[in-house]
């Protein structure tokens, strides 16, 4: 077994995104989206690079969608829907894609949560099926509830047990004080423990509907054919209008997620050998106009081994080994962040430099040459993921439910290339203003 | 069951023989030629985006050092793009970043592992780029200083991860002589201890033409990227390494096992079972029984233990294949009152594999998924460099060119013999974390 992802193999980048790399992605034929009767948005990409189709449905859930005594439901419904439906047991879903070698994934993330198989472009009607019975017909066994009740509740004390995780966790409830952003994908302890199976049925009825899901088929198929077999596969979807919190959220969101009003510091203390720190400026929703400033704010931050925050902090001084920064994209308002690990007795020096690189960003322009590595830095990276074929259905479907439409994957690049050094200084200044800092350490 | 169609669709346009290189093309597309120096290099066209995936890898790992010199093959690596006698440190970086390329390295047990990826018309000058580092790295001292105490953070970070300290763990009970027994990253000790010249000699011994290969897959023509290959490499020379016999383990006699208390709110276990090496008859067939036992929705060990007897919260399989014999290894997380029925029940499910073997359907979805799997992996440019690299450093090209075809080959009996042969409940390493006082 090569295991790609194994503890065994050490990596010179921590956490390092989808490895990335070039400026040109070849021209395939290009997306096109569709709207079914019962108000399914599919959406095909043709890609005949390699025999494999992806069939993948994402729907507009998770946290941002939770009642915050609900925290982590979507998370909880999506786990179910693979413990069996009205037509299939749990063994038979398995069996029905793993026995002809196909993939079962998919994600929740805080705007999202995602479903896909992976098969040859043969199997694309197995595919479609699969995914379309797990939408429409999850079963919800009282025993299996507390099956993954066990697991999701062991899963929460697992993310406790990792104390970047849990001060990546704090930051979110510190930033987002008001907005469920606040609550983790996974849901807490209280939350987790109390959710019933009435409630559970009642979200996943009243979200996994048509109007609120995007199925994005892209692979070894056509335009036709794949649109075709939607219709056999999915015609049947449950309609009914998008739920109410879809609708309201847009217009309140920007209230419930003020500026901080004094910089935040949260301190926790555990019995470890490296000491964590998350910081945290609130930023834009997808689509505002200084989206893309700020991801190249980020990358001169703190993204790639030439990154102001990586040469500083680990290259110059050796003080760190995981090092850097992130722009964190939301349907609603999303945030920078900048992380570290470092030795206690360096806490206070980190901690230092990390703000002194902020400072800096705010008090002058970036040099045209860092600006244009942060550029092809993203867009490098931007390449290569979608080398991978499910990656390419997740952007397009992503960006469909952040709200700013499929076809933004295409213009992303340019959008990237127009940024201007006085765009990032601007950016800087308005919002690397009032930190959130969180602290794990011995 | 998923085809080929990928792999075979993918054969490279004409190539013209240079002289002096042998070569040999793979059914996968895949050409391997063997330069005058000694340098091996794997060449497969992959037109499905402009991007080069650029690998170089180093028969060198962990298994390669000793008590005092642990750790080297990984500090080595972090070195290894901190200035040449061309650049200074920090340049390479900027370099790659600049022209939207990434760059990344890992070290195992084995191998040691290069990577960047581009866009292809920046291909020549990531080779240069990369040759230079695997040639001239000086290795230099103030840098050197800096970059250890990024390594002693990188380990803090290891000891923090339960998981990770827990297979740690186990590989310090299943081995007692073979270097399988050390961290790769080396311990806090030898890492702060550690002279420039155990890093230059391992440099020296290691980085040499004859135990090196370059990957390269992407949109290129393969007989232009060989012909640059060798350009870069060009005066490179060195001894071949003259490898010691490994010291053989002795077989695990007794359960080894050790409970560590941590501050952790679960239990995290760790088994494992001496398993066959790369060059053993039965290491296909223990690809597939770790896939029937521990990958996907259909598992053997997900559907009687975390569904059934909910004895566990989750359960994976991971079999590393290795030049030495290594481990079957098992994890599982459990509630701490339920680790000991945890392990029990993963000790009566391999138990009952070795007795009565997996059933027809089982032994189907088991090599479907991997093979699906496999294609998946390796259908864009880094994931078929990966691959290329992995296999043709451990073994060599033939074993990753008809590594599908072996798979399919695996039968039920094959299944239940490597079963019995690794899975003794009385001869096996396991550690346990768990929270403390309880």
């Amino acid at each position: 077994m090569r295991l790609l992802a194994a503890a065994l193999l050490v990596s010179l980048l921590a956490a390092s995104g989808p490895a990335a790399g070039a400026t040109v992605v070849f021209r395939q034929a290009a997306a096109s989206r569709h709207l079914l009767e019962n108000g399914l948005t599919v959406i095909v990409k043709p890609n005949p690079v390699s025999d494999l189709v992806v069939v993948e449905a994402l729907v507009r859930a998770g946290p941002r969608l939770e009642e915050p005594a609900q925290s982590g439901v979507t998370f909880f419904v999506r786990s179910m829907l693979v413990r069996g439906t009205h037509r299939r047991s749990a063994d038979q879903i398995a069996q029905t894609i793993e026995g002809i070698g196909g993939l079962l994934g998919g994600g929740t993330g805080s705007d999202f949560t995602s479903l896909y198989t992976v098969t040859p472009g043969r199997h694309l009607d197995l595919g479609m099926e699969l995914v379309a019975d797990l939408l429409a017909n999850a079963r919800f066994d009282p025993r299996d509830i507390e099956t993954q009740r066990g697991v999701g509740l062991s899963r929460i004390r697992q993310n406790a047990d990792q104390p970047l995780q849990r001060a990546v966790d704090l930051l979110g409830a510190a930033l987002y004080p008001f907005h469920p952003y606040a609550q983790p994908i996974i849901g807490t302890a209280e939350t987790v423990a109390a959710l019933t199976r009435e409630q559970l049925l009642e979200f996943y009825l009243t979200h996994f509907t048509a109007s609120n899901i995007v199925l994005v088929v892209a692979g070894n198929t056509t335009e036709a054919q794949a649109l075709e077999k939607a219709k056999q596969a999915f015609g049947g979807l449950r309609a009914g209008s998008p739920p109410r919190r879809v609708r309201w959220l847009r217009t309140v969101e920007r209230a419930l997620v003020p500026p901080l009003a004094s910089p935040q510091e949260v301190r926790e203390v555990r019995p470890i050998a490296a000491a964590w720190i998350a910081m945290g400026y609130l930023g834009v929703p997808m689509g505002h106009r200084d989206f893309a400033a700020l991801r190249v704010l980020s990358a001169i931050l703190g993204e790639g081994m030439s990154s102001r925050l990586f040469t500083e902090i680990r290259e110059r001084r050796g003080l760190a080994y995981q090092v850097g920064s992130a722009y964190l994209v939301r349907a609603g308002p999303g945030h920078i962040r900048l992380s570290a690990g470092t030795d206690p007795s360096t806490l206070p020096a980190v901690t230092a430099a990390m703000l002194r690189e902020v400072e800096r960003l705010r008090a002058e322009v970036p040099p045209a040459d860092e600006l244009e590595r942060a550029r092809r830095g993203i867009i490098g990276r931007y390449a290569l993921a979608r080398e991978e074929l499910e990656a390419q259905a997740f952007y397009l479907g992503w960006y469909e439910i952040l709200g700013v439409g499929f076809a933004y994957d295409e213009r992303f690049p340019e959008e990237i290339d127009r940024v201007t050094a006085g765009d990032v200084l601007r950016a800087a200044r308005r919002y690397l203003t009032v930190p959130a800092l969180v602290i794990v350490a011995p | 069951m998923l085809l080929v169609g990928l792999l075979g669709a993918l054969v490279s346009a004409g190539l013209s023989p240079l002289p002096g290189t042998a070569q040999v093309r793979a059914p996968g597309g895949a050409v391997r030629s063997v330069l005058e120096n000694g340098l091996t290099v794997i060449v497969q066209e992959h037109r499905a985006a402009d991007v080069v995936a650029l690998h170089t890898w180093v028969r060198g790992g962990s298994k390669d050092e000793d008590d005092e010199t642990n750790g080297a093959a990984h500090f080595l690596e972090h070195m290894l793009f901190k200035g040449t006698a061309k650049r200074r440190a920090g340049e390479m970086d900027r370099e790659v970043e600049g022209v939207g390329g990434v760059l990344n390295a890992g070290t195992s047990l084995d191998w040691t592992y290069y990577h960047v990826v581009s866009s292809s018309r920046h291909f020549d000058q990531m080779l240069e780029l990369q040759s230079d580092a695997m040639m001239r790295s000086t290795l230099e001292p103030s840098e050197l200083e800096r970059e250890r105490r990024v390594v002693l953070e990188e380990i803090n970070r290891r000891d923090n991860f339960p998981t990770t300290r827990a297979l740690e763990l186990m590989r310090g009970l299943a081995f007692t002589v073979h270097a399988y027994r050390r961290s790769v990253l080396g311990t806090r000790a030898t890492i702060e201890r550690m002279p420039r010249e155990t890093l230059q000699r391992f440099y020296r011994t290691y980085y040499v033409p004859d135990n090196m290969t370059v990957v390269v897959v992407g949109n290129v023509r393969a007989s232009q990227a060989l012909a640059s290959v060798r350009r870069a490499y060009a005066g490179f020379s060195g001894p071949s390494v003259l490898r010691q016999p490994a010291p053989v383990e002795p077989p695990i006699e007794g359960v080894r096992r050790l409970v560590a208390e941590q501050d952790v709110r679960v239990a995290y276990l760790v088994l494992g079972f001496p398993g066959p090496t790369v060059r053993d008859r039965d290491v296909h067939a223990t690809d597939v029984l770790a896939y029937a036992l521990g990958r996907g929705l259909g598992a053997r060990l997900r559907q009687q233990v975390v569904e059934r007897a909910r004895l566990a919260q989750s359960i994976g399989v991971s079999f590393l294949t290795t030049e030495d014999p290594y481990l079957f290894v098992i994890s599982a997380v459990a509630e701490p009152a339920h680790a000991e029925r945890a392990e029990a029940a993963i000790l009566a499910e391999v138990a009952a594999v070795a007795d009565q073997g997996i059933t027809e359907v089982e032994l189907a979805r088991a090599r479907n998924l991997l093979e699906g799997e496999h294609i998946y992996g390796t259908h864009t440019t880094r994931g078929q460099a990966y691959t290329l690299g992995f296999y043709a450093t451990i073994a060599d090209l033939e074993f990753a060119s008809a590594y599908l075809a072996r798979v399919r080959q695996v039968t039920r009996d094959d299944v239940q013999r490597v079963a019995r042969r690794l899975f003794d409940a009385r001869r096996y390493a396991v550690a346990v974390i768990r929270p403390a006082g309880r």
